[in-house]
């Protein structure tokens, strides 16, 4: 039998990691993992952590196909604010700015790569990943290695953009 | 076999060779073996795969509060039931199981694309040993702002005391037995020269001090005064860009350890660690506790997080847990500064390590690996820098520091936990 409340502790963060990078929205992603954990406390799963993530992946997609989006408060303006320095506020400006430029580079992918590299970093392994794609298993090394790539080449092209406009 | 591709060169990498069947994991294995082209192209994957691991990481949510566990139950139990009965009363043993901790992600403001890691591989070395420093280059960085440190030498007397109380002999590894293949061999010098080659080096770093130069200095200033054995260095010459790729490509090629995916759990910080603990039981590392578990279907956790102050090496809070294992985690941990995430890895097939994950200044992380060696000739083929070191490994735990820059490898050396904590305090103010 699965000890819930361990795998809870366990794959909670890496399920709103996942969420975070699909719905690009922290407190909707929690919303999502923990919609992902109910359904799983119910159909108590023999394997939690590819039934969490493919819950996760079809909440997400759901929310996606969802024309009215749910507007919520700039992450900028969430919690602990009265403490918060100058210095870091600065800084949730670049963390904020980072980000959009990795959600820009991470949707700049074929929607099969992403899903792989978001799967991959869930923490789930090459079967796993196989199972819930429909790839063959040999075929998620190479999807991981193309999807890596262009994040990268990517990424770093927004961060050479930016550079150029100064 | 022809040349691996990048797919399968990817799935060494991840540790998931073996689940490509037919004897296919065989066969990458051999190649990689006998092809030095391929090596290369492994190590250029690896580091592109870092690349891509760190570009992920920019994209984090700013914390995870976890719910209790007991109000997601309470949820399920709400919903219509779709359980058996038989089912059902395994929910409410869950319940009272409950988990009541939350986990919080707090990743500090300015989470920059560039990175410092420094990462240690354990490796027993023999209490008089010398310890070897190989500095090189940095990789040229997509973010121009970022200095690329031209090339080092730094030296550091033995600082191998530390490690007096090696752990029992780790277990056979099965650690992938490629090897470095050093096409061309680095000027070794005795100790002798050391300083002079230093200072030479270190001119060489201009105009502003890089990081990894202040690194190396962090590290020389905190060597033992009286260091009793001569110190080979090893010095790389100046980098041409051309050569930039097989300079890497040799550093790089002490990771060579095959990896495998984490299979690591999570642990939670249960008490602020006492300064110089890092090294005292890092080398006596318990076999028990968190021990590496089979399957990463149920182990696999990559999220320890503690609350930690931002930017600010003095501000790191570690919150408690009552996790008796976590002891041995904490004893790694370097006081002061925010911890991001600890998690036992199995570093290569066979061979257990912890990693430890903790911010620097804003942009850059700290990463020590603590890794349990596997014997000689399993380190040898783990470990191609040592033959450029020439110093044998010990059996059981131990540490080697490797210093990552932007996926290059910078140095590698066996640290005392004064000499980590300078090197953190170097890089946090140069970072600042």
């Amino acid at each position: 039998m699965n000890d819930w409340s361990s795998i809870y502790r366990s794959v909670f963060p890496d399920l709103v990691r996942f969420l975070h990078r699909k719905v690009w929205d922290e407190e909707r992603a929690r919303d999502l993992a923990q919609e992902a954990f109910v359904r799983a406390l119910r159909e108590e799963p023999d394997k939690p952590r590819p039934f969490l993530f493919a819950v996760a992946a079809n909440l997400a997609r759901d929310e996606a196909r969802s024309a009215i989006r749910r507007k919520r408060h700039l992450v900028l303006l969430q919690g602990g604010m009265d403490e918060a320095s100058t210095a870091d506020l600065e800084g949730e400006m670049d963390r904020t700015e980072t980000a959009a430029r990795v959600r820009a580079a991470l949707e700049s992918l074929s929607e099969r790569d992403r899903e792989v590299l978001l799967l991959w970093d869930g923490g789930m392994s090459y079967g796993e990943i196989a199972a819930e794609t429909g790839l063959a298993a040999g075929a998620v090394g190479t999807t991981l290695a193309r999807a890596r790539k262009r994040l990268v080449d990517m990424y770093e092209q927004g961060v050479r953009d930016h550079a150029a406009r100064g | 076999m022809q040349h691996v591709d990048e797919g399968d060169l990817h799935a060494w990498l991840d540790g998931a060779l073996d689940q490509l069947g037919d004897g296919r994991a065989a066969q990458v294995r051999e190649h990689l073996r006998t092809c030095a082209a391929c090596r290369e192209a492994l190590v250029a994957e690896e580091t592109m795969r870092a690349r891509a691991d760190q570009v992920l990481a920019l994209a984090v949510p700013k914390s995870i509060d976890a719910p209790p566990f007991e109000t997601l139950v309470a949820r399920a139990r709400a919903l219509q039931p779709t359980v058996a009965p038989a089912q059902r009363s395994r929910l409410s043993r869950v319940t009272r199981m409950g988990w009541a901790a939350s986990v919080v992600i707090a990743l500090g403001a300015g989470w920059m694309a560039r990175t410092l890691e420094l990462g240690s591989e354990l490796a027993d070395r023999v209490a008089s040993a010398p310890v070897s420093e190989v500095v090189q280059p940095a990789a040229p960085s997509a973010d121009p702002t970022v200095a690329a440190p031209s090339d080092a030498v730094v030296a550091a007397g033995p600082r191998s005391a530390e490690m007096a109380g090696a752990g029992p002999a780790g277990p056979t590894s099965a650690a992938q037995p490629v090897r470095q293949n050093v096409a061309t061999p680095p000027v070794v010098a005795s100790g002798a020269g050391q300083s002079v080659q230093r200072r030479a080096a270190e001119e060489a770093v201009a105009p502003e001090k890089s990081v990894v130069a202040q690194l190396a200095s962090a590290l020389e200033r905190n060597a033992p005064p009286a260091a009793p054995a001569p110190v080979p260095v090893v010095k790389e010459p100046a980098p041409a860009p051309q050569v930039a790729t097989e300079q890497r490509t040799t550093a790089t090629s002490a990771n060579l350890a095959e990896p495998a995916r984490t299979t690591g759990r999570t642990v939670l910080v249960s008490r602020r660690p006492r300064a110089g603990e890092i090294a005292a039981s890092s080398a006596v590392p318990r076999s028990s506790g968190l021990g590496i578990q089979g399957g990463r279907d149920t182990t696999s956790v990559p999220g320890l997080f503690a609350r930690g102050g931002v930017g600010s090496a003095g501000a790191s809070r570690v919150e408690v847990s009552t996790d008796a294992d976590i002891d041995e985690a904490v004893d790694l941990i370097v006081p002061d500064l925010p911890v991001l995430r600890v998690e036992w890895t199995e570093v290569s097939p066979g061979r257990p390590g912890l990693r430890v994950l903790q911010r620097l200044a804003p942009g850059d992380t700290l990463e020590v690996r603590f890794v349990r060696s596997g014997g000689a000739a399993a380190d040898a083929a783990a470990d191609p820098l040592a033959a450029v070191v020439g110093v044998p490994l010990r059996a059981g735990w131990s540490q080697v520091v490797r210093v990552h820059r932007d996926g290059w490898l910078v140095a590698r050396a066996p640290l005392k936990v004064e000499e980590l904590e300078a090197l953190v305090n170097s890089a946090g103010r140069r970072s600042r």
